[in-house]
């Protein structure tokens, strides 16, 4: 007797090097914007619809280069890759794990419901994503997601210096925009 | 009948004295303009959000513990040089924060600034810093000399 899995259509997503990444935050001084302007490589993710409530699971993994990370402050660059252990941990990782709908059902703007499984200086995170959906010409895909994080989500401590006289606040707002290609 | 000398006090109690007071005056003093300059000038402070400086709160208590640190220091170079500074408390405070700064901070400074990466204004900021703490150091033993 064989059994056979019900044949599902998985599609494919060619994520565009130009894609980016921006994390805004505080201190009790001044406020800071890192970001990576371009992702620099293209990687695959994939989505398969499978079941009836229409959520599509999804697949496939986003490396990062902490490394690119710039916060447009040489020094405030460099402390940020400390923190996230840039040398022990060079790549924050993406997984995204399920969207509540289908990334090519989309003619116009829309907003989802992603998860995600969030690696950040060897602590991985299970996390759901607001994100919004911006089709774009043949096949082509907008994705944008902003994020509350904390540091000490992924068991980091934010920096504080001078005896704690200046001190980096534990909430980061992670912005990124994808763009996808339907392969 | 027998004539007993009154016991010289031991010149260690007097610098223990001296450190300890001025200590607490340091501390005071430091950490109050250090919080007073972060609140009214947070640009000049940007740069210290840098690796170089601890940041896992691992030696705060070294920090805090400085004053007391450099006004025990102080303490026993006021007590060999008292008397070759002449004048008044703030003259003899001053004085004594500008022989300081000329032997100790400036060329810890110089080498600071060559070898580290740190701005020059930072470096500066440091050296001004140090020389106030050692001129109100100066004029704290003055003034428990007279008192």
């Amino acid at each position: 007797m064989t059994f056979c899995a019900p044949l599902v259509a998985q599609q494919q997503w060619i994520l565009a090097s130009h894609s980016t990444l921006k994390v805004d935050g505080k201190t009790n001084i001044n406020s800071f914007a890192c970001d990576i302007s371009t992702y620099g490589r293209t990687d695959t993710i994939w989505t398969t619809q499978t079941n009836k409530e229409g959520k599509v699971k999804a697949g496939g993994e986003l490396s990062i280069q902490v490394a690119k990370f710039d916060c447009h402050h040489k020094m405030m660059t460099k402390d940020l890759q400390k923190t996230l252990k840039v040398s022990d941990y060079p790549f924050m990782k993406i997984r995204f794990t399920e969207f509540s709908k289908d990334l090519d059902d989309y003619v116009k703007a829309g907003r989802i419901e992603g998860e995600a499984d969030i690696e950040l200086a060897g602590v991985t995170r299970h996390m759901n994503i607001a994100l919004s959906v911006i089709p774009g010409a043949a096949g082509q895909v907008q994705l944008i997601g902003v994020k509350q994080i904390l540091f000490s989500d992924f068991n980091l401590k934010p920096p504080s210096k001078l005896g704690g006289a200046i001190k980096v606040k534990n909430e980061l707002l992670v912005e990124f925009r994808l763009y996808f290609q339907a392969r | 009948m027998e004539n007993h000398p009154t016991p010289t006090p031991s010149p260690f109690t007097g610098i223990f004295k001296n450190g300890l007071i001025a200590g607490a005056a340091l501390f005071l003093t430091s950490f109050g303009s250090l919080y007073a300059a972060i609140h009214l000038k947070p640009d000049l402070f940007v740069n210290y959000i840098n690796p170089i400086f601890n940041s896992d709160g691992s030696r705060d208590l070294y920090f805090y513990l400085h004053p007391f640190v450099l006004s025990f220091a102080l303490a026993i170079l006021w007590n060999r040089f008292r008397r070759f500074l002449p004048g008044g408390l703030i003259i003899k405070g001053i004085e004594f924060g500008m022989v300081y700064s000329l032997v100790a901070l400036i060329p810890v400074m110089w080498i600071t600034y060559s070898a580290i990466d740190v701005d020059f204004i930072m470096v500066s900021t440091w050296l001004l810093y140090g020389f106030c703490q050692a001129t109100l150091c100066g004029v704290v033993f003055a003034f428990l000399d007279e008192w």
